[in-house]
């Protein structure tokens, strides 16, 4: 493994630790992944860590996070003993309320865009 | 001796790693976002556990190993919201104004849902935080004295619910608008949606990272001012 490899992984792990760190000290319950997630991007926006410090190894997990999710996935095969005879109803709710949650989210985002397009200043044509 | 490996980390790890590797393959024949690897790797995983009886705490022991790096994962996701910074800050009020209306359409239909399905407290309560993403679900569903099991569950089957959902309903309503696809994603379907608005393109990607953070925050700011 290269130099820079191990580098960005443990840059990356210190970020985890105190991430966890500040969860544990901070009064309102923030999760660890959150607080680590803030913590990069303030260290990477400050110019603190320069972001091609961490991004090689950054890019590397983003590219694989659908293989991490599948022991959680495979959990769902225990946990679903829990509900007895509500077992499709609970999985219904939430396919039911993801659509809605999916079109509220995307029917106000759009009509906020459309609202900034027509009445704000809208510069599109710069980075675009 | 069989059983002495399948106690081991390093079978769960193995399991996890040859069943995606197929999942892949497979997802990539079938070439339709209902064939997500995710999905058919767990499926896989469950099936030659029944098949040679092995009990899924002993998967789960090398499962667990994989799953801990979503922790770093999730913290990688600064990297792409950092890359994508000039769009996120012209599309701000967009991404504020949809998670907000995401989340608090979340928290009501699964309120309204529970009492039209009678669903018992428990089981109600864990669904509340289903649209956030695991790590601030877990600590959401202590505060509210919900299962964390079934918080998990819930958790777990609206993220496949989006990534099956989500690129057919952007299809139906022919909504191009990599912004507006990255808050839909993220804001209903978490990290899991978010690793399949990854695969969409980098800026998808990046603003479903952020939807992530601003409906987490949401969620947990309605929640406790409302439950």
């Amino acid at each position: 493994m290269k130099l820079a490899t191990m580098h960005q992984l443990t840059l990356i792990a210190l970020v985890g630790i105190s991430g966890t760190a500040l969860s544990i000290i901070s009064p309102v319950s923030l999760p660890p992944s959150i607080l680590g997630m803030i913590l990069l991007l303030i260290l990477i926006s400050t110019r603190i860590v320069h972001v091609e410090k961490v991004s090689q190894v950054a890019h590397l997990f983003l590219a694989h996070m659908g293989v991490m999710f599948v022991p959680p996935v495979v959990g769902i095969a225990d946990s679903y003993k829990l509900l007895g005879n509500h077992v499709v109803q609970f999985m219904l709710i939430c396919v039911i309320a993801m659509v809605l949650t999916f079109l509220a989210a995307l029917g106000s985002a759009s009509l906020t865009l459309r609202l900034q397009r027509k009445f704000g200043k809208w510069e599109d044509e710069i980075d675009a | 001796m069989l059983e002495t490996i399948i106690g081991l980390p390093i079978f769960g790890i193995a399991l996890t790693l040859a069943t995606y590797s197929v999942a892949l393959v497979i997802a990539r024949r079938i070439n339709n976002s209902i064939a997500n690897p995710t999905l058919i790797a767990a499926l896989l995983v469950v099936l030659v556990s029944k098949a040679f009886g092995i009990p899924l705490e002993s998967y789960q022991v090398g499962g667990s190993v994989i799953a801990m790096l979503i922790l770093p994962a999730t913290i990688s996701l600064a990297v792409p919201v950092y890359e994508q910074r000039r769009k996120l800050k012209r599309y701000f009020l967009p991404i504020i104004v949809g998670c907000s209306v995401g989340a608090a359409t979340s928290l009501a239909s699964v309120t309204i849902l529970s009492k039209l399905f009678s669903l018992e407290e428990i089981p109600s309560l864990s669904l509340l935080s289903k649209s956030v993403t695991a790590a601030i679900a877990i600590d959401l569903a202590k505060t509210l004295g919900a299962d964390v099991a079934l918080t998990l569950m819930a958790v777990m089957v609206t993220g496949i619910s989006g990534v099956l959902f989500g690129p057919p309903l952007l299809k139906l309503f022919k909504v191009e608008d990599p912004i507006l696809q990255g808050i839909s994603m993220g804001t209903s379907s978490h990290v899991i949606g978010t690793s399949r608005a990854m695969e969409m393109g980098p800026v998808q990607g990046a603003i479903s990272s952020v939807a992530i953070f601003v409906t987490g925050i949401a969620t947990v700011v309605l929640t406790l001012l409302v439950f």
